[in-house]
């Protein structure tokens, strides 16, 4: 980096490594989480089975010092680092196969899951939500906004159960599950991929959609718009010009937001539907306190949600020059 | 709100496992899980009578047995990191439904809990119970081509045993006397114990106890598991399904059916009927019981219930305060309504548990009068020893359904024999390790198998899951005594007297029996209600698809 960088560049820099700093604290946290879990891996082990019973205190100890567990955890958490440069996830502590195999393909349709509603959901959040905000107080918006607010208080259960009594039990248009072969990716059966992405829709829309109809309520009233509005420019070329950017720059940040929320409701949608992908596997990994794979997904899930609010802020810096020379 | 009761189908279990209030609310809560009993049979719309089956095949449209077809059943399962090939740690219902149709046992429980033989020939002991001769079958093949020999059985037993893996099935066979197996002949094996028992065979037909073939110690698709059973090992998805094919030389002449059965793990109830329903699968396994009554009402698919349940149970630490104390054990055991938890907990489909483990097995103790909910009576106890206002914790946890639903409503029914029953809920990740067998009053649930199996694991003072606290030396050598009585009537007489003690004295709270339920599309033939450890639940040998 040279001493006269392009402020621009400065500021991508910056955010990126602040990124990757929060990452790195993110995994930290998710390994003294796991921890602070009463139980380990190794009572987890010997306590599961139909017929459950529990290991006696020595088996314990054995079982312990097998899976490496008698060590200390930092020196555990700078091992597992050492082996995230090498590219080694480690292996379950409960199966013993390799995280990766685990991780792969289940966190990519995941992440096919939750990209497609958020790649859905902005035109949907920023058309509704400046359409609404345009007309403020009128009858169609009393509508969206009522609307908007109902179905973000549904529980993201009930919304996928409604939608599969009404679109798979009642009218057989869509799969009520989404089974998909290991093996094949679930763009290979796309019906499956619509009732799951609906719902999350379905949840996420409603909040989207209010934040950015009050951010476009604010530049209508703006002094700058008015006085365009007294310059005789017409109003399609005002939204056009001035409303729509000064609304979305904002609301790209609260966007970003919903989209780390995303994540929440992806776990039970997937669940819900028995979609394959990593939320079951989480769950249960943290249920085992298997720490090799629940570190490995947590991590993904971090870097997703970081990642997600990074692009978010670099759009906004490149599309507000105001913030370019922040802190100078 | 949505189309005809259709809504009512997929309606989230989850629902009635919100925490438990702690206070004044639960008369709230109470209706309202009573509501959801009756609103889900009440709403439903739709004729077809569907007959109650249980225990045996119900009149479908599936007709007559027939060769073919690919089958598709969910269960619920493990996760891909802690799913699982090997038969001797395949611990879940799903696992467990792989394993039965990839590998035999030499007898297992029929639907009545007697025991039939399946490789064995005969199992037969000498005068008292010191040692037992398995016979195995002549003329079947693993599925690798192998004859079955004795050498697999001994390798069977020895790896079972091993020490160094403490697997959980060895429990089952401590008595065994691992050092003295002895090969009699190609088909033959002398089996010494170190305590004498008189019926081996209810305890070889235990969950894991799976004949494998001699040396094989590793099972997943880098070595394809070779069993005897009806069904070849084809693809393992781990956490996701199990494809299996048609053994052509299975030993059961005809059997089985079907060409390919596929088996896939979905944890949601409402999701695997869901998948029924939607017509991804062919059977669920495991539905919820307030879906299975709204099922059994509209006939759109076969719903079979098992013909005996699951235990269920609330368990005080018989050496623990204030639980040391009869007139406490007793006052609690008539503090519980137990219809009014079958009704509303299990929408029906439980019976009422009389505080012993067993019902409709074989020396279950029949004849001692059934407990009824006494308040009063519980009261007078209570004031009889000088602990009028009890107050007691009971643990409980999301762990089973129906568990969270039966504590609520327990602590709601003490109240009126002026007992405070306090609920504390823990994270049902940690449950098993941190709280049962450890707090002094817990819940519990178990299989329903054979009187020797459940009181070596849970009631002898050695046991790993005493769960009661229940450790009197009489008690066990009248145990060792019962369990090695060849004469039968005196063995009934003997075990009748170990229950009498434990139904006066005990630990056990055991309020219900909960059936299984299982869900088939009219095509699939064969398929029945079976106890969950049965030979029967999730054997696809005699199952078939209709044209």
């Amino acid at each position: 980096m040279t001493g006269h960088a392009h402020p621009l560049l400065t500021a991508c820099t910056r955010r990126l490594l602040a990124a990757a700093g929060v990452t790195g604290a993110a995994t930290v946290l998710v390994f003294a989480g796991t921890e602070l879990l009463p139980g380990d891996a190794a009572e987890v082990i010997l306590a599961r089975s139909a017929g459950g019973a529990g290991g006696t205190p020595e088996q314990i100890a054995a079982l312990r010092a097998e899976l490496g567990l008698d060590r200390p955890w930092a020196q555990r958490y700078v091992d597992w680092l050492a082996g995230i440069v090498d590219g080694d996830l480690g292996r379950s502590l409960v199966s013993g196969r390799p995280v990766t195999d685990i991780v792969a393909q289940r966190l990519g349709n995941t992440l096919l899951l939750a990209g497609l509603a958020a790649v859905l959901l902005v035109p949907v959040a920023i058309g509704l939500g400046v359409w609404s905000g345009l007309r403020q107080g009128r009858f169609a918006d009393r509508v969206t906004s009522a609307v908007a607010i109902g179905l973000q208080s549904l529980p993201e259960f009930v919304a996928a159960t409604g939608l599969i009594a009404v679109f798979a039990l009642g009218w057989k248009l869509l799969p009520p599950v989404s089974l998909i072969p290991d093996g094949t990716s679930p763009l290979a059966r796309p019906e499956t991929l619509v009732l799951p992405v609906a719902s999350l829709l379905t949840v996420m829309a409603g909040q989207s959609i209010r934040m950015v109809r009050a951010r476009t309520g604010e530049v209508v009233r703006a002094e700058y718009v008015r006085m365009a509005r007294l310059h005789g420019i017409p109003e399609r070329r005002l939204v056009r010009r001035y409303v729509v950017p000064s609304a979305v720059t904002p609301a790209l940040q609260l966007l970003a937001g919903s989209i780390s929320w995303l994540i929440g409701g992806v776990v039970v949608v997937e669940q819900v539907f028995a979609y394959p992908g990593i939320s079951h596997e989480l769950v249960a990994a943290v249920s085992s306190r298997d720490v090799p794979v629940v570190q490995a997904l947590a991590t993904a899930m971090a870097a997703c949600g970081i990642l997600v609010y990074t692009v978010a802020d670099l759009l906004a810096i490149v599309l507000v020059p105001k913030l370019r020379t922040g802190g100078h | 709100m949505f189309g005809p009761a259709r809504a009512r189908l997929a309606l989230p279990s989850s629902l009635a496992h919100s925490p438990a209030p702690q206070t004044g609310r639960q008369i709230d809560r109470r209706a309202f899980l009573h509501g959801l009993a009756v609103a889900s049979s009440g709403l439903v719309l739709g004729g077809g009578l569907t007959a109650c089956t249980s225990g045996q095949s119900s009149p479908t449209g599936a007709g007559e047995p027939r060769r073919g077809g690919r089958l598709r059943a969910v269960v619920s399962g493990a996760s891909s990191s802690d799913d699982t090939l090997h038969p001797f740690v395949a611990g879940s219902w799903g696992a467990g439904i792989v394993m039965k149709n990839l590998f035999d046992k030499l007898c297992a429980y029929k639907d009545d809990l007697t025991v039939t033989n399946r490789l064995a020939e005969s199992i037969e002991p000498n005068s008292d119970g010191s040692l037992w001769t398995v016979r195995l079958r002549d003329g079947v093949e693993w599925h690798d081509g192998k004859p079955l020999s004795a050498d697999d059985l001994m390798y069977s037993v020895r790896y079972l045993l091993d020490p160094k893996s403490s697997f959980t099935g060895a429990k089952d066979l401590a008595m065994v006397d691992v050092d003295g197996l002895r090969k009699v002949d190609r088909r033959t094996v002398a089996v010494p114990m170190r305590r004498p028992i008189a019926d081996l065979p209810s305890l070889l037909a235990g969950w894991y106890v799976y004949v494998i073939q001699d040396g094989t110690t590793a099972f997943d698709n880098d070595h394809p598991p070779v069993g005897t059973g009806p069904f070849r090992f084809d693809r393992w998805s781990p956490g996701d399904r199990v494809r299996l094919t048609r053994n052509d030389s299975y030993w059961e002449s005809g059997r089985p059916y079907l060409d390919e059965l596929e088996i896939i793990f979905i944890t949601k109830a409402d999701t695997r009927l869901n998948a029924l329903l939607g017509g991804d699968a062919d059977v669920a396994h495991e539905l919820a019981w307030a879906q299975a009554a709204a099922q059994e009402r509209t006939g759109r698919v076969q719903v079979v219930t098992s013909p005996v349940g699951r235990m269920q149970s609330f368990n005080m630490m018989v050496d623990q305060k204030p639980f040391t104390d009869p007139h406490v054990r007793e006052a609690l055991k008539l503090a519980v309504d137990r219809q009014e938890i079958v009704d509303t907990a299990y929408s029906g489909y439980a019976d009422v548990g009389n505080d012993l483990y067993g019902l409709g097995a074989p020396l279950y103790n029949d004849d001692l009068p059934q407990r009824r909910y006494d308040p009063d009576k519980a009261k007078s106890l209570l004031r009889k020893a000088g602990k009028e206002r009890l107050t007691v914790t009971l643990h409980t946890s999301d762990v089973t359904p129906g568990m969270l639903e039966a504590a609520t409503l327990y602590a709601e029914q003490a109240k009126r024999a002026g007992i405070t029953i306090k609920l504390e809920k823990s994270p049902a990740d940690s449950y098993w390790s941190e709280v049962w067998a450890k707090k002094p009053f817990a819940q519990s649930g178990w299989g329903n198998y054979a009187l020797d199996w459940f009181y070596g694991q849970t009631l002898l003072s050695t046991s790993d899951s005493n769960e009661t606290g229940w450790r009197r030396r009489d008690w066990d050598k009248r145990f060792f005594a019962a369990r090695a009585t060849m004469d039968p009537g005196l063995r009934a007489q003997r075990y009748a007297d170990l229950q009498q003690e434990l139904w006066q004295d005990g630990g056990y709270i055991i309020h219900s029996f909960v059936k299984w339920i299982d869900g088939a599309h009219h095509k699939v033939g064969g398929v029945r209600g079976a106890p969950p450890a049965s030979d029967g639940w999730g054997s696809y040998r005699d199952v078939w698809l209709g044209a």
